[in-house]
């Protein structure tokens, strides 16, 4: 070899904006975390977050009170307020 | 501060080995030991050089311990003095921790070092140094914490286990801990002699531009002669040291700046 090869890219940049390894037998490596992997699969796009987490909107929902309290009670197990797991369980339920 | 509801809990973590992770926990550490910040760094890599590092007395109770036991609050118990002196504890590791990464009977708990970190008091930053693998303890780590920061070396290989590392954070952040944010990612060791790392810190800026810190770490023997001797960086004095510790007290403003702008979703009552 008489000259030096430039450096192979290590990351590469999909179409929809998302960061991925370049080397393709890593690309198909999964981020395994136990039931979230199929969700984590759907890579959203940095930008996408960062607009998401600018945006605040407020929405109604109308529950019985039994199931309410089932779900803060719920909730609390996680150190979370009702409100935080009713907008993550809407939020992830959204991306998928 | 030193409110458990104030607490801010940064994981540092990558998913390649030996990019520096523990060192830049224990930069951190001796950043906010100088400005008078209590900080409590929970070593959870089996092993355990963060605990080497800062060095505490006699510990009886470890992260092993802690997350075998899950108890709400049970991390007080496991809070050790170190070397390091007045304003950094630790939560010790031990090589058992390793056995708490792949549980064989495959149940998994994400929330134990969330609940067992419930009303920790008179800490105000804690630094959680995670292994090199997205087992059960890196979920705890990221799933008990506010912000994640990611560390790399400008190397190829890094540099996924980089972007793995920010995936995880990802993934971690809508399964199980809705306040998880990535802080940004520390380019560490770098040499800027090297095409190869110059070529490296380009890439990453292309691609995670507003997370990639700056400056970047340089490559300095300084910080694992201090390491060595058991003493934060911060406390040696010759010119390479002065220059990281600078650098880590710029990383220290970023990452306290980063837990004052929340997202929507951590309006409302603290988790702790």
């Amino acid at each position: 070899m008489t000259t030096t090869p430039p450096p192979r890219p290590a990351l590469r940049r999909a179409d929809d904006g998302t960061v991925h390894p370049a080397a393709a037998h890593l690309s198909s490596l999964a981020v395994d975390v136990s039931d979230t992997s199929a969700r984590a699969g759907r890579g959203k796009g940095k930008k996408k977050d960062k607009d998401r987490s600018e945006e605040t909107v407020d929405i109604t929902v109308t529950l019985p009170k039994q199931v309410r309290k089932r779900l803060r009670r719920k909730a609390e197990t996680y150190g979370w307020t009702a409100e935080e797991a009713a907008s993550h369980v809407l939020r992830v339920w959204a991306d998928d | 501060m030193a409110d458990s509801a104030t607490v801010l809990v940064v994981s540092v973590l990558s998913l390649k080995g030996g990019v520096g992770k523990t060192s830049v926990v224990l930069g951190l550490a001796g950043a906010a030991q100088r400005r008078g910040l209590p900080t409590l760094v929970v070593d959870l890599d089996p092993q355990g050089n963060a605990t080497t590092v800062l060095d505490p007395g006699e510990v009886t109770f470890t992260a092993n311990d802690v997350l075998a036991d899950g108890r709400a609050g049970v991390v007080a118990d496991a809070v050790t003095a170190t070397a390091w002196g007045a304003g950094v504890s630790v939560v010790a590791s031990e090589p058992a921790l390793e056995h708490r990464n792949h549980p064989r009977d495959g149940r998994t708990g994400e929330h134990r070092l969330r609940a067992a970190m419930k009303g920790l008091r008179k800490i105000d930053l804690v630094l959680v140094d995670c292994p090199p693998s997205l087992g059960e303890l890196t979920k705890n780590a990221l799933a008990a914490s506010d912000l994640a920061l990611v560390v790399t070396e400008p190397t190829m290989f890094a540099l996924t286990g980089a972007q793995q590392a920010l995936a995880a954070v990802d993934v971690v952040r809508r399964g199980f801990n809705l306040r998880l944010r990535p802080a940004g990612v520390v380019v560490n060791r770098f040499r800027p002699r090297s095409l190869e790392h110059r070529f490296r810190v380009d890439e990453l800026l292309a691609a995670y531009r507003d997370l990639v810190l700056d400056p970047v770490v340089p490559e300095r023997s300084v910080i694992a002669a201090a390491q060595g001797r058991c003493v934060p960086v911060q406390a040696w004095r010759s010119p390479g040291a002065r220059e990281v510790s600078r650098i880590y007290s710029t990383y220290l403003d970023h990452v306290l700046a980063s837990a004052g702008s929340e997202g929507p979703l951590t309006k409302g009552a603290r988790r702790r």
